[in-house]
């Protein structure tokens, strides 16, 4: 981590979606003072699971990704944050240890806002609570699907399904690859299998020309096919 | 049960929502020990002029996936089961909820319909029912409520996420063991080492995603082990 130049909030190209849209220009006043950012290299963790966390992050650019360990020392990705979201925020609110590890995918710069502050902007500006409870409620929602697809679904409409996420979340290149870089091994700690089945099950739908797949990239060629394997329909 | 006027949770319909009593343990006390001292007098003061309040028995459906919602619902006594069905019509269980929590906020928020089933767990609930407006009008003016709120739901998130990092494990055991602490991390347990909620095998079958059958089967194999019992829809965590 090498802490570089902060960057102005009133400036930012994520402020239009940031958690913080709804704060006063006094408050990005004092935001501005109090924040340090920092540029983290690719696989460097922001913070670390079970760790006491002292403020969040505004992630400014750059991709992170969110894991714990389960049982038998197998990763498994939560969620993904990039440009314009906040990490660790449940954490200083709640004051329980980080429920998650926060892990830098690419080049990342992030923002870092004391807790004080930041409890400071949710105790006196309704319009921020309010957002950050949509925020807390998106993400219990999203746990939730978590779970009832580690429960019900098999696998491969796990892997078709992680497909679809990942190509709505962060979108697609000029050349149609989904615009991230995952392991097959990140893949499989999001589907919560082991990479040998992850690696088996992308294949075939390679074979089946619903993706195409070159190295880490993957391109969706039939998105209507793995959604009807991920048994989406909403 | 304390409340002078109720009616069953399965005939609540938009016609009949009205109600001229409220429960003898609907008290500002009750309020402090849900959302601290600061907030509990004006949060009391808020509820009782905007809410509702519903008895309902076990089996009874608070609200149904698909549906749009409309309240929110403090829990004064009793339990609710969160739970989905999917294609083939198997059911997970995704969160409990206790005295004290708020269920239906989640879909609330978000302007969308109910993605999963509310269903009273317990033999009897106590209902404090809100209506959107209201809770939103409350919200907005005390954000002591949204913390209070958020810090449930960072709860019950990294519960559910801790329950999906050990289903991440093919051992039903271990799926068992996380479900367990979860549920004992949410409702505590008594000196007797019971976990304040009672819960059937078939309940632990749709929290982890496995039969019946191995659920008996790995159950037994915790219980051979020492790491707990189980007695009459209790689970005891020896001491």
């Amino acid at each position: 981590m090498k802490e570089t130049v902060p960057v102005s909030c009133s400036l930012c190209n994520k402020a239009s979606i940031s958690s913080f849209k709804d704060l006063s220009e006094e408050e990005i006043g004092k935001l501005g003072q109090s924040k340090t950012c920092s540029f983290f290299k690719k696989g460097q963790i922001l913070m670390h699971e079970g760790a006491r966390a002292t403020g969040v992050y505004c992630l400014h650019r750059g991709k992170a990704k969110l894991y714990r360990m389960g049982t038998e020392g197998r990763e498994q990705i939560i969620r993904f944050a990039q440009g314009g979201e906040l990490v660790g925020y449940r954490s200083v609110l709640s004051g329980e240890p980080l429920s998650a590890s926060i892990e830098a995918l690419t080049d990342t710069h992030a923002c870092f806002i004391p807790k004080a502050l930041f409890f400071d902007f949710i105790q006196s500006n309704p319009k921020f609570s309010l957002e950050m409870m949509r925020l807390a409620c998106h993400e219990l929602g999203e746990a939730g699907k978590l779970i009832t697809n580690l429960a019900q679904k098999s696998v491969r409409e796990r892997v078709a399904e992680v497909l679809m996420i990942l190509k709505d979340t962060f979108g697609e290149t000029e050349e149609g690859f989904i615009d991230i870089s995952l392991t097959r091994e990140e893949i499989a700690s999001m589907v919560g299998t082991v990479t040998e089945t992850a690696i088996r099950i992308l294949s075939e739908f390679k074979e089946s020309g619903i993706v195409i797949l070159s190295g880490r990239k993957i391109k969706v060629v039939q998105p209507r096919e793995l959604l009807r394997i991920a048994q989406i329909f909403d | 049960m304390s409340l002078y006027v109720v009616w069953r949770l399965n005939t609540f319909t938009t016609s009949q929502r009205r109600m001229n009593s409220q429960p003898e343990d609907f008290k500002p006390e009750l309020f402090q020990k849900i959302f601290g001292e600061e907030a509990a007098v004006s949060l009391y003061a808020e509820f009782k002029a905007n809410s509702e309040f519903l008895l309902g028995e076990e089996g009874d459906l608070i609200f149904e996936k698909g549906g749009t919602p409309e309240n929110v619902f403090l829990i004064l006594d009793g339990y609710l089961r969160l739970q989905v069905k999917d294609s083939s019509a198997e059911e997970v269980i995704l969160q409990f909820f206790g005295t004290g929590d708020l269920a239906g906020i989640i879909d609330l928020m978000q302007m969308r319909t109910y993605r999963a089933t509310a269903v009273v767990h317990s033999k009897n609930i106590q209902l404090c029912v809100i209506n959107k407006k209201s809770f939103l009008k409350i919200l907005s003016k005390q954000p002591q409520l949204a913390l209070r709120l958020i810090q449930q739901m960072d709860k019950d998130t990294a519960d559910i996420e801790s329950r999906a990092a050990v289903m991440n494990s093919q051992k039903v055991t271990s799926r068992i063991s996380g479900a367990i602490r979860v549920l004992e991390s949410k409702f505590g347990k008594n000196e007797q080492g019971e976990i304040n909620i009672e819960i059937s095998p078939s309940h632990i079958a749709k929290m982890v995603g496995a039969t019946r059958t191995s659920v008996y089967r790995s159950m037994k194999k915790l219980q051979d082990l020492g790491e707990l019992r189980f007695e009459q829809h209790k689970i005891i965590i020896p001491c």
